[in-house]
């Protein structure tokens, strides 16, 4: 889903992945990891999505490279919870699956020990850190390396990042007013840095945050893509936005 | 009892209260920063988790032994063992003990057990007043209202607003330093303590190889509620019990930086028994009442039985992102945040309390603060299973259409989603660009959607095309 709302991250990740050595596979018949289903408390659906994407990527054993901590995170590590009933070869097939999973950004710094180097003009942005990047998938540190590696970006932390912005899914759909405010609050600790780009690596975040400050009409202040970001950078292209 | 307020209405009222969500707000803010401050001494701090959750897990497993030997330890101190298997047992049992000294005030050190009994009702309603004596427990108590955080229970007032409420009920002059107001507090408690027959006090740990009652507090009201009158009351859940007085010095050790930041809280009371021979002080009678209400059943399921270890420090309402938002208030439960969201539905009517499970946006991060470790959002995404399957029965379920709806829609989208001919046809389509919308716009009302708040994205299928576009991509 996240690939229909914000292609251009997507496609920018697959550039950097390619720009920094890493042959792609890109599945035709990929569809969506089932976090929609999981979150809102439907497992037995979610786990006929699991073994769709694990019989997707069965035909070879390659990394999986994700564009989203949320989506790597329930892949790579909430898939099993899914299957804790299951006999063990099925178990066993599903934490083959798992071990494979990488957020883009891990990938990047861990695999391909990407060098990177920055061609943009000097700026200050800020960084929100999603909750299932943080909890879920531990690639945070990976995310915010790989931006404190442009030479040119002078990182300024986001106050009380490890806050959740309030997408959360169908949460935000059953709790309009909560993830109102929560987002609010977010964008308020934003405002409070001065800092007019905000960088975020999680599609559910980016669209939540964006959306907002948008209704709010926030103008001034722009949330991108990390890979969008880096990509741009690198290649010395300007931000449009 | 009915409730007068919905869900919807409880959680309007109380983000629409800029004084209550900036006093959370801040209060809460002081706590994260002090824990991270706190814990930086802590230089072992996740083996302490792992000890605690260990004393915890081998307390539940050992449960119906420890009990026994419990009460037994418990007895020969010198101290009244009772059960109550409900909250019309153990409500009971308290007003017999009343009835039996002739009491018309008791006193309380803070205690949620005591209010997830409501007891205060119970007890107004025979003639018997039921006063707080924690400061934060005052104010609510003069107020009228349930505490709204399990450790700060007047969290939602700055000390301006508490001056005026002092002023109104206590007759006093209005002041607004925090030393004078809790000068105000201490003079109006102590005229209750002089004097005082039966005093009621919650319990933090049941040791059961010595059969003693450990409390922990930080004003000394709770000593005061315990050893000031001649009977004290302890009411403790079944769950408070630990093997030893040394497994629960293991807790007693995490539960302070976990519940405020704290290294240690100011008092640890351990209570083995009533005054004895010879001794000047004390109380003459300690009756403990193990209090069950659903714990039982909580420990025989074990998908929940983990959300037993809870040593109520309040770290998961803490660190919560809908709690600092919303308030205890409007949760309509004893037990407010995640634990809250977990427990009630458990401990209560399953269907009743099943409203709580949209107060949470998976964000985990009260599982990363737990220091018993409850995967506290897993056990509330099982919660919403649960709830979806109990959709089988309409007649049963508040909201019968809507969650009709939502179940045919993610039957729907689990179809698309292993189907990537459909999906893809969906995702193409022209009216793509508000599919979310459509998908979710169908079983919660117009005005409430995700759009109401936000700019919808703008879909699009140039992905793959772009893609194709790329040299040395394999698309297969």
């Amino acid at each position: 889903m996240g690939a229909a709302a914000l292609p251009d991250s997507t496609l920018s990740a697959v550039k950097l992945l390619q720009h920094f050595g890493a042959e792609i596979i890109f599945k035709r018949r990929q569809t969506c990891c089932g976090q929609p289903a999981f979150n809102t408390g439907y497992p037995q659906e979610t786990k006929q999505i699991a073994l769709y994407n694990i019989a997707l990527f069965a035909d070879n054993d390659y990394p999986i490279v994700v564009p989203s901590g949320s989506c790597a995170g329930l892949m790579g590590k909430e898939y099993p919870e899914l299957f804790a009933h299951d006999d063990a070869q099925t178990q066993q097939m599903v934490q083959r699956f798992c071990a494979r999973i990488l957020d883009v950004s891990q990938y990047l710094t861990n695999v391909l020990q990407a060098k990177l180097e920055d061609k943009g003009e000097p700026l200050k942005a800020t960084f929100h850190v999603s909750c299932h990047a943080l909890r879920v998938q531990h690639c945070v540190p990976n995310q915010k390396a790989l931006l404190q590696a442009l030479n040119n970006v002078e990182y300024v932390p986001l106050p009380y990042e490890e806050e959740c912005c309030g997408f959360g899914g169908t949460f935000s759909v059953l709790e309009p007013e909560i993830s109102n405010a929560m987002v609010s609050e977010k964008i308020k600790h934003i405002q409070e840095t001065g800092v007019k780009v905000v960088i975020a690596a999680d599609n559910g975040c980016i669209l939540n945050i964006s959306g907002a400050l948008k209704k709010q009409g926030i103008e001034d202040i722009k949330v991108y893509a990390l890979y969008d970001f880096i990509l741009k950078r690198i290649m010395g292209e300007t931000l449009n936005g | 009892m009915e409730k007068a307020v919905s869900h919807r209405q409880a959680v309007h009222a109380n983000l629409s209260n800029p004084s209550m969500r900036a006093a959370l707000r801040q209060s809460l803010h002081l706590i994260w920063q002090g824990r991270q401050k706190t814990l930086q001494h802590f230089t072992a701090w996740e083996k302490l988790r792992d000890e605690a959750y260990a004393v915890k897990q081998y307390a539940l497993e050992h449960l119906p032994q420890l009990l026994e030997q419990f009460e037994k330890q418990a007895r020969k101190n010198g101290m009244q063992v009772h059960y109550a298997s409900n909250v019309a047992d153990a409500c009971a049992t308290v007003y017999d003990i009343i009835k039996a000294h002739d009491v018309k005030l008791v006193v309380k050190g803070k205690s949620m057990v005591s209010e997830e009994i409501e007891l205060g009702a119970y007890l107004k309603a025979r003639g018997v007043e039921l006063k707080a004596s924690d400061v934060g427990d005052l104010v609510v108590y003069l107020t009228g209202e349930p505490p709204v955080h399990i450790l700060g229970p007047a969290m939602h007032y700055d000390r301006y607003q508490i001056g005026r409420i002092f002023a109104k009920h206590l007759h006093v002059p209005e002041e607004h330093d925090v030393h004078k107001l809790n000068a105000i507090a201490r003079n109006n408690l102590r005229q209750d303590f002089y004097g005082l027959k039966l005093g009621l006090s919650g319990v933090n740990f049941a040791a059961a190889k010595e059969g003693a009652l450990w409390l922990i507090e930080n004003e000394g009201n709770g000593r005061m509620c315990t050893t000031a009158p001649d009977v004290h009351v302890a009411i403790c859940g079944i769950e408070k019990l630990t093997a030893s007085l040394d497994d629960a010095a293991v807790l007693a050790q995490i539960v302070g930086p976990s519940a405020n930041a704290q290294y240690s809280p100011a008092y640890g009371n351990i209570i083995t028994g009533p005054r004895r021979v010879g001794e000047l002080d004390g109380p003459r009678e300690v009756h403990v009442i193990l209090l069950d209400n659903g714990r039982s059943q909580m420990l025989a399921d074990p998908d929940f039985y983990a959300a037993l270890r809870c040593i109520r420090c309040s770290a998961c309402m803490n660190m919560c992102p809908v709690f600092d938002k919303i308030g205890g208030h409007a949760y309509l439960t004893t037990y407010p945040g995640p634990i809250g969201t977990v427990i009630s539905p458990l401990m209560d009517n399953f269907i009743r309390q099943g409203h709580l499970l949209s107060l949470c946006s998976q964000c985990k991060r009260c599982a990363q603060m737990c220091p018993v470790k409850i995967p506290l959002p897993q056990l509330i995404l099982k919660l919403r299973a649960r709830l979806n399957q109990e959709s089988e029965h309409p007649t049963v379920t508040p909201q019968p259409f809507r969650r009709r709806a939502q179940k045919i829609i993610f039957k729907l989208f689990t179809k698309a989603a292993v189907n990537p001919t459909l999906w893809h046809t969906l995702m193409n389509k022209s009216y793509a660009a508000n599919f979310l919308l459509q998908l979710f716009g169908k079983f919660v009302p117009p005005t409430a959607t995700w759009s109401r708040y936000r700019q919808l994205p703008q879909l699009s299928n140039k992905l793959e095309r772009e893609l194709t576009q790329l040299k040395g991509i394999t698309i297969e």
